[in-house]
Formats: structure tokens, C-alpha cells, sequence
């Protein structure tokens, strides 16, 4: 028992679950091609009219003759290694196309990710310790955040701040890093809104429930400083289901960006992703879509592993069965 | 799940239902109004519809807010407030869809997992885990990749992505129902098994599961309009919010934004709607289950 | 100087109570005296004990005057009130598993405030704990500051508990019912280590508790509280002896005791005549004596009026009748 023997049990247990799903996930994906209607070789070549040794030719490059299993552990492994493939669009290696994209939506999941945490976290905390209008201001204005989604903010954002005020670009990817996040900042407000409220309102009700517990008291009666109180008892022991919708909004970041990309035009994975179903490229469509759910489900996995950080009790939790 | 949009719908149904709070009761009758203008808007959109909404007149490109055209017109002179109002059955109609299948196939399989258990049950469990891997959107972009745009792929996508979570609820309401005394009493009077899920265990789990489904509502919606505004969904020229938002964005860089804020100002109203709603129902559930 | 001086203390909850919580309480602790506050659940004894700390129920309407070592208590706020808090009271807490924060050390729970209120460094705060931790009987107290509550028996954590009111350095503990949540088996552990370190110290201790007995054998005083009132106040030995008012007579004949070396079935055990009736709820509010619907010995003038506290040989008694009830003992 104790809490030594049970966390590699924890771990291996989280672990195993994320490769099965993977794993039928991934084969999903791959198989999607040969769901489709049409043959294969047909999809492949995107309805254009060959000649028979064309399509024979497809059928050897994609190795379409081979047993579908086969075929999927010939692609899987390859995804493993970075080989997602040629791009019949782009007619190039899909992993070079998806490196070029990558750093763009991974900096602006970065920057929403931060965004969200900080603002969410504030006003969460300020909405618990201001009860009244302030309150109910913020849980009004989360309540319709929440309904907004990323690219309807854009409208008001850049009608405001890109076309009114002018403060910032609502095209483009910008140079270096700085040019970078000042080009990436609506889209990351954008990304942000709906989320940012939603961990405000979980963050508020985590921090009434502590407050209320009698450990708070206790620290309040021992003279404490109440920023002391609220730092170190309060808002400590809230992380616990903070950090699981934080790990759940990132995780779900990756594609929220995604659409937000198509708005401002940012050349990221989204972008790519959209022109790759519009011009039925589909090993992008595959890598994209299989790299979608690996970042969701590593990122759930992150979480559930950082849990025993957060909760000492978590791992006697898992320990012992109740 | 998807779009900044269907992020908050997933996570929701994930971390569980949050309560309006503070937020009083007078809201659900705003918010009840407020789908039911919309819902009567798409039905009778032929008699309240001021013109036809793909009726173009090009001297009127981008006209403002004014007696004629009373939310301005598009980028091509077509009238907003008719586009808006035809566009609501789409926005309306696909959710609805997804909403429907979902919950017919999330409690059917709910149901049967928590009845029979064993393998049958251990099969939908692991089956739900998967599809909970696939952010809705994204499964929604590869069934348009494999089938094309327009309504059909995205929603049959959505209503695959949204049945795990009506299976999970129903299933855990369902074994709970299960455990009690009276499914014991009408099983000892010889009752078929169907019988007593059908007559007796289903319809006490309904209220549990319309407040899911009207939360999902909303989420699908969003979802839905993301769709549409990528231009995987509703296809040009029919009219639907998503697709209007994406048709005058350009528009805003010129300085007229009430074309494409307008469909996204809808959007956040039924959303916001279905939202408070869903939360009183369940408030409602959550209230009789603890007396 | 008297370590706690509570004058005419009354807080009322008007949204919630239709009674006071607690209703011209007065009462003294002195330096190094052990005070037992004895009372049913509801009955006032911890919200008066908390009053000490400043710590009032919130949206609480309090008047009278609450002296701890001279600082007056009632009103203050801010800086103030964290000095005294850190500085001149201390308290240990009926269910420590509840009082200590569960995600943190232990060794943090007893360092924090030691840094927080006095500006020690981490070390030097550290060191401390582990002596305190000492004297509170705890084994291996450098390997149980890296601990987690979590790892602890009850009675060892309220242990912790009463080594981080020790670190205060009190004028004053205050002592929440405070073995009532643990063991009968640990019980007299933590009551031995809370009066050695309050004797050692020549602490003043306010023991709170319902039971009336342990109250008599730890105190030098004991008040007994009913409906926010208190009812009697006397040394320990002659409440036991010579209770007086009706009630403190019934919470005595409702323990079981055994009559010195006997065994339980003889026919010397004392009968058991529990107290009739029920507590009052905050709800009610009726007019003369609270005590008067269950008392055994009521008389028409109780519903009347709210009895005055009567002195006598250092005794104190709130009861119409207290004169004839003396008068029948002596």
C-alpha cells in the first residue's frame, strides 16, 4: 500500500489507457481513407481522370494492395518518426509542412493558454472575495463570454482595436518574436474569450468552498495576513479542479486556434488543415487530425499525472480503493 | 472541443454542469423569449421576412442600419435582417439534428450498458473513452474531408462526438434507477425486461437527460456555426449565421461591422439561452433527487 | 492582570437567529487559571470563546466588551487584530483533521505563522517546531515536519495542533472541546500534554467542552452555559459538590458514575435521570428563564422574567430559585 507503491501503479495505469486509445484512434483516422466513398486511389487523386498505369502507379507509391493493417502500421510507425507522408497538394513531405506551421499555433495556444489563466484566475479569485455587484457583474459577463465564440469576437475585436484604435495588426504572422505576439494578440484575445470565463466561474466556486472550510478559519485565528490566507490555504487548495479545467481548455486550445487561424489569417496548422480538407489532401488531413488528438490526449494525461503534485492525498486515492 | 466556441461545450460536459449562481430566475423567461422569437422567426421566415434573403441589389452594397433595410445589407446588397431570419433554420435545424440522434443513441446505449453490464457494457464504456479523444470539431473537419460539405457530414460527426457523453450520464442514471426497489418489484411480477426499461426506468431518467441535451444544444450550435464559417457546413448561397459571419468579415476592415456582428450577436443570444436553461432544468433535477 | 476579561458580551445574528448566540455574558480568566465552559451543543460556549480571538460570526451584531490582558477586543480590526491573534491568544481546535490544512506539511502548518507574524527565517522557525514538536510528545519530530496531515492519527495531529498554539507564546489558550473528536484511548494523552505545557507556561486556559465532569477534574472554575447564558459560575470542586442551579444538578445526575471501587452492577451506582427535554434552538426566543420549559423545579414567576446572576461565597448563579436551592443544601 502507502503512497511509494501505488504512483508508478498510477502512472502505468494513466499511461496504458492513453496508448489503447491512441492506438484505435489513430487507426481510425488512418482507415478514414478507405471509408470514404470511392476507391482509395481514386480519393487519392482527387477525382482527376488518369490513365490505368497512373492509378496503378498511385495504387504501388501508397501501397493501396497491401493488407490495411500493413498499411496502417507503415503509417503509425512513420508518424512516430516524423514521416507523415507526401502532401498531394503541396506535393512535398507532409512533416516539412506541418514543421513550418507548427510554431505558430503552438506560440499562440501558448499565449491564449497564459491569457486565460492569468485573467480567469483573477477575476475568478475577485469574484470570491467580492461578493455583491462585482460578483454578479463577472458571472454575467462569463455567462455571455462564454457563449461567444472565437470567431465572433473577432468582429468587435478588430473592429475596435485593429480598425477604431488601430493598436494592433489583424493580418498576418509578423517577424521576429516581439512582432510575433504583437500580430498573435487578438487572435489570442479571440481564442480566449469563451474559456476565460468558464475557469473565472470554476475558480470562483473552488475559492468559496475553501474559504468556508475550517482550516481557513484556523489560519485566519492564528493572525495570519488574509493575502497570506487567501495565497497560501485558499487558493492552494483550489488548484485541484483549477488545474483539471486549465489542462482540459489547452488540450481543447489546439483546435479552438484553429479556426482562429482561418480568421486573421495565420498561416498554423488550422490553416493548413481548412485548404487540406477543402483540396481533399488527406495525409495532411490524417497528420493534422492524428496530431489534433495526440495534443489533446497527452495534454489530459499531463494533468492527470501532475495531480499527486497538487493533492498529496491523490496518490493514496489511487492506492486504495474506496 | 473545437473552435473557441465548442472549447467551453466540451469542457462543460466534461467538469460537470455549472451553476448560474448568482444569475436569478427572471432569466429563464429572457431566455425563453428570446428562442422563441427565434424559433418563430424560422419557421414563419417567409411571412416575417422582410424580402427574399438571396435578393441582391447592388446599389444598396453594404448599406447602413435605415428604414429600408432595417440591420443594413451585404458586401453583395443582400438585406441582413432576411438573411438572418431564413439563415435561423440552419443555425436551428442542424443543432436540433444533432441534438435528437445524440440523445436517442446516447440513451439507448447508456441504458443498455447499465442493464445488461458485463461485456456489453465494457464494450460502450471503452468505445465512449475513444470518442472522447476526438475533439467534436475535428472529428467533424475529417468526416467532411471523406464525405464533402454541407450539413450532412458535420452533423453526423457531431452526433457520433456528442453521444458519449448523453451514454455516460444515462448510464450512470440508469444504474442508480436500476438499484432501486420498485425496477426489484416489477422484475418478482414477471415483467419483460424491456417492459420495465421502456415503461418505468427510461421515463425516470428523461428530465436528467433533456437538461443535458438542452446544454448540448447550444454547444452543438456553436460548433455547427464553426463549421460553417470554416465552409464546411451550410453551403452558399443558403443563408446561415456561420456563414454570414465569414461572408462580411472583410467588410469590418472597411468600417461596417453590423453585417457580420449581427449574425454573431444571434448566436450568443440562443447559446446564452440554452445555456441558462439547460442549467434551470438541471437545477430543477438536482433539487427533486435531493428532497 | 486578569488574562481574559469578558463584560456584558451579547452577539446577536438578526438574519439568522431569533435568539442572541451568546447574551450578557460576563466572565474572567485569570493569569495561569484553568476555566472550564461547560454547555450543550448550541449553547453559546465556543462562540464566547471565540470572541477572545475577535473571531465573530459574519454579519454578527456585537456589544459588550471582551478584555484580553487589557487590549479590548470588540472592534478591532486590521493590524490590530492580527497582533493579537499572533501575539497574545492561541487556539486548539475540536477536529484537527478539519483545522489543518490538508495539501500542506506539517512542518509548514507550524512554521508559517512563526514567519508570517515574527519575521523568522525559515531555519530558525523550523528549528523551533521541532522543539515544540518534542514537547508535545511527538517521535521523530524532524522526520514529521516533512509529513503530510494525511499520515497522522487524530491524536497525533492534535498534537500538532496544540504545539502551533504553543509557538504563539499565548497569555491565553483557548481550548476548543478539544479531545472530543478523538479516541477515547488518546484522550487522556492530549489532555496530560495541554496542562503540562499550560502548568510549565503558567498559561491562562479556557476549556471549552460539554463534559461537565472532565471540566471538574482539569479546572480551577467552571461556567456553565445554557441558551447563551451562563447559568453558574463556581470553583471546580464545589460546583461538583454543590451545584446550584437546576441544570448544572441535571447534566451531573445524567453522567453515569461509578461509585468509588465498586463495580458497575452493584446497587450503590447512582441512578441516571437524563436532563428532560430538548435544547433550546435558535429559533426560539421565549420570554423569563430558557431553562424554564425542562426545569424540574419551575415555578410560575420563571416565564416571567429573565433571572438576575445572584453572588454568593464566590459562587454565581442565574435562577429565580437559587436562594431556597442554596438554603435546601446548606
Amino acid at each position: 500500500m502507502g503512497a511509494a507503491a501505488s504512483i508508478p501503479r498510477f502512472v502505468a495505469g494513466r499511461v496504458g489507457g492513453l496508448l489503447l486509445t491512441v492506438g484505435v484512434t489513430s487507426f481510425l483516422i488512418f482507415s478514414a481513407t478507405h471509408l470514404a466513398p470511392g476507391r482509395p486511389e481514386e480519393f487519392l487523386l482527387r477525382g482527376r481522370p488518369v490513365s490505368p498505369e497512373a492509378l496503378a502507379a498511385v495504387r504501388a507509391q501508397y501501397h493501396l494492395d497491401d493488407p490495411l493493417l500493413v498499411q496502417y502500421w507503415r503509417w503509425i510507425t512513420g508518424v512516430f518518426t516524423g514521416d507523415f507522408g507526401r502532401s498531394l497538394q503541396f506535393r512535398q513531405d507532409v512533416g516539412g509542412l506541418l514543421a513550418s506551421r507548427l510554431p505558430t499555433t503552438l506560440l499562440l495556444v501558448g499565449y491564449a493558454s497564459l491569457m486565460i489563466v492569468l485573467v480567469g484566475l483573477l477575476l475568478g479569485v475577485v469574484a470570491a472575495l467580492r461578493p455583491g455587484k462585482l460578483d454578479r457583474s463577472i458571472m454575467l459577463i462569463s455567462t455571455v463570454a462564454a457563449a461567444t465564440p472565437g470567431f465572433v469576437a473577432v468582429i468587435p475585436l478588430s473592429a475596435v482595436f485593429a480598425v477604431g484604435l488601430g493598436w494592433f495588426p489583424v493580418f498576418g504572422n509578423g517577424e521576429g518574436l516581439l512582432d510575433r505576439l504583437w500580430h498573435l494578440t487578438l487572435p489570442a484575445v479571440a481564442v480566449a474569450v469563451s474559456v476565460v470565463g468558464l475557469l473565472a466561474r470554476v475558480t470562483r466556486s473552488a475559492m468559496l468552498a475553501e474559504l468556508s472550510r475550517e482550516h481557513v478559519e484556523v489560519a485566519r485565528s492564528r493572525g495570519l495576513p488574509f493575502g497570506s490566507v487567501v495565497r497560501r490555504h485558499a487558493l492552494r487548495n483550489s488548484l485541484g479542479p483549477i488545474t483539471t479545467l486549465s489542462g482540459l481548455i489547452v488540450a481543447g486550445l489546439f483546435v479552438a486556434t484553429f479556426v482562429i487561424e482561418v480568421a486573421f489569417g495565420l498561416s498554423g496548422l488550422g490553416s493548413l488543415l481548412v485548404t487540406a480538407v477543402q483540396a481533399k489532401d488527406f495525409p495532411v488531413v490524417q497528420a493534422i487530425t492524428m496530431i489534433g488528438v495526440l495534443a489533446f490526449v497527452v495534454t489530459n494525461l499531463l494533468v492527470d499525472l501532475l495531480y499527486p503534485l497538487i493533492d498529496p492525498r491523490v496518490s493514496l486515492r489511487a492506492g486504495v480503493a474506496r | 472541443m473545437t473552435a473557441a466556441s465548442a472549447t467551453p461545450g466540451l469542457i462543460r460536459r466534461r467538469v460537470g454542469r455549472l451553476r448560474t449562481g448568482a444569475l436569478g430566475g427572471w432569466l429563464n423567461i429572457v431566455a425563453l423569449a428570446v428562442l422563441t422569437v427565434f424559433v418563430l422567426a424560422a419557421v414563419f421566415a417567409d411571412v416575417v421576412s422582410p424580402v427574399g434573403p438571396n435578393d441582391v441589389s447592388l446599389s444598396d452594397t453594404l448599406a447602413p442600419i435605415s428604414g429600408e433595410h432595417l440591420l443594413g445589407a451585404d458586401q453583395s446588397g443582400r438585406d441582413t435582417l432576411s438573411r438572418l431570419i431564413y439563415g435561423a433554420r440552419g443555425s436551428l435545424l442542424g443543432p436540433l439534428a444533432v441534438v435528437a440522434g445524440s440523445t436517442l443513441l446516447g440513451t439507448a446505449f447508456g441504458v443498455w450498458a447499465a442493464w445488461r453490464g458485463g461485456v456489453v457494457d465494457w464494450l460502450i464504456s471503452r468505445s465512449t473513452e475513444v470518442v472522447f479523444a476526438f475533439p467534436g470539431l475535428l472529428l467533424a473537419i475529417l468526416a467532411v474531408a471523406m464525405i464533402g460539405p454541407g450539413l450532412t457530414a458535420p452533423v453526423v460527426a457531431m452526433v457520433i462526438a456528442y453521444t458519449p457523453y448523453i451514454a455516460r450520464l444515462s448510464r450512470s442514471a440508469a444504474l442508480q434507477e436500476a438499484a432501486k426497489p420498485y425496477i426489484a418489484a416489477y422484475r418478482v411480477q414477471g415483467f419483460s425486461s424491456l417492459t420495465i426499461v421502456a415503461r418505468h426506468l427510461v421515463p425516470n431518467i428523461v428530465p436528467l437527460l433533456l437538461a443535458q441535451s438542452t446544454l448540448n444544444f447550444g454547444y452543438a450550435l456553436l460548433d455547427l456555426a464553426a463549421l460553417s464559417y470554416l465552409g464546411f457546413g451550410v453551403q452558399p448561397p443558403t443563408p446561415d449565421w456561420g456563414t454570414m459571419i465569414r461572408e462580411n468579415q472583410q467588410a469590418v476592415l472597411e468600417g461596417v461591422w453590423q453585417p457580420s456582428l449581427v449574425p454573431g450577436v444571434c448566436i450568443v443570444l440562443v447559446v446564452v439561452a440554452f445555456t441558462t436553461l439547460g442549467e434551470a432544468i438541471a437545477d430543477r433535477v438536482a433539487r427533486r433527487d435531493v428532497p | 492582570m486578569t488574562a481574559l476579561a469578558i463584560n456584558n458580551l451579547t452577539v446577536e445574528l438578526p438574519a439568522v437567529a431569533r435568539r442572541p448566540l451568546v447574551a450578557d455574558v460576563t466572565l474572567q480568566v485569570g493569569a495561569g487559571e484553568v476555566v472550564g465552559l461547560v454547555g450543550e451543543s448550541g449553547s453559546g460556549k465556543s462562540v464566547t470563546a471565540r470572541a477572545a480571538l475577535g473571531l465573530f460570526p459574519p454579519s454578527a451584531q456585537v456589544t459588550g466588551s471582551v478584555r484580553v490582558a487589557g487590549t479590548e477586543v470588540v472592534g478591532l480590526t486590521g493590524q490590530a487584530l492580527r497582533r493579537l491573534r499572533a501575539e497574545q491568544v492561541a487556539m486548539v481546535f475540536q477536529d484537527p483533521r478539519a483545522s489543518i490544512n490538508p495539501l500542506r506539511r506539517v512542518g509548514d502548518f507550524l512554521t508559517e505563522a512563526l514567519r508570517a507574524n515574527r519575521g523568522w527565517s525559515k531555519a530558525k522557525a523550523l528549528t523551533r517546531a521541532v522543539e515544540l514538536l518534542t514537547e508535545v510528545g511527538i517521535a521523530q519530530p524532524g522526520v514529521a515536519v516533512r509529513k503530510y496531515p494525511h499520515q497522522f492519527s487524530g491524536g497525533m495531529l492534535q498534537r500538532v495542533m496544540i504545539a502551533s498554539a504553543l509557538a504563539v507564546e499565548p497569555v491565553l489558550l483557548l481550548a476548543d472541546e478539544p479531545t472530543t473528536a478523538l479516541d477515547v484511548t488518546t484522550q487522556a494523552e492530549i489532555l496530560a500534554t495541554l496542562l503540562s505545557a499550560q502548568a510549565e507556561r503558567a498559561m491562562a486556559m479556557l476549556f471549552v467542552t460539554h463534559d461537565l465532569e472532565l471540566a471538574a477534574t482539569i479546572c480551577d472554575r467552571i461556567a456553565v452555559m445554557y441558551a447563551g447564558r451562563i447559568v453558574e459560575e463556581q470553583p471546580a470542586q464545589r460546583l461538583f459538590d454543590a451545584p446550584q442551579h437546576p441544570y448544572t444538578r441535571g447534566l451531573l445526575t445524567a453522567t453515569p458514575k461509578l461509585p468509588a471501587g465498586g463495580d458497575a452492577a452493584s446497587s450503590d451506582v447512582a441512578p441516571l435521570v437524563p436532563v428532560a427535554g430538548r435544547p433550546l434552538s435558535l429559533a426560539e426566543n421565549p420570554a423569563g428563564c430558557a431553562f424554564a420549559p425542562r426545569c424540574p423545579i419551575v415555578v410560575d414567576d420563571c416565564a416571567a422574567a429573565t433571572p438576575v446572576t445572584r453572588v454568593r461565597d464566590g459562587a454565581s448563579v442565574a435562577c429565580h430559585r437559587a436562594d431556597e436551592l442554596i438554603g435546601r443544601d446548606a
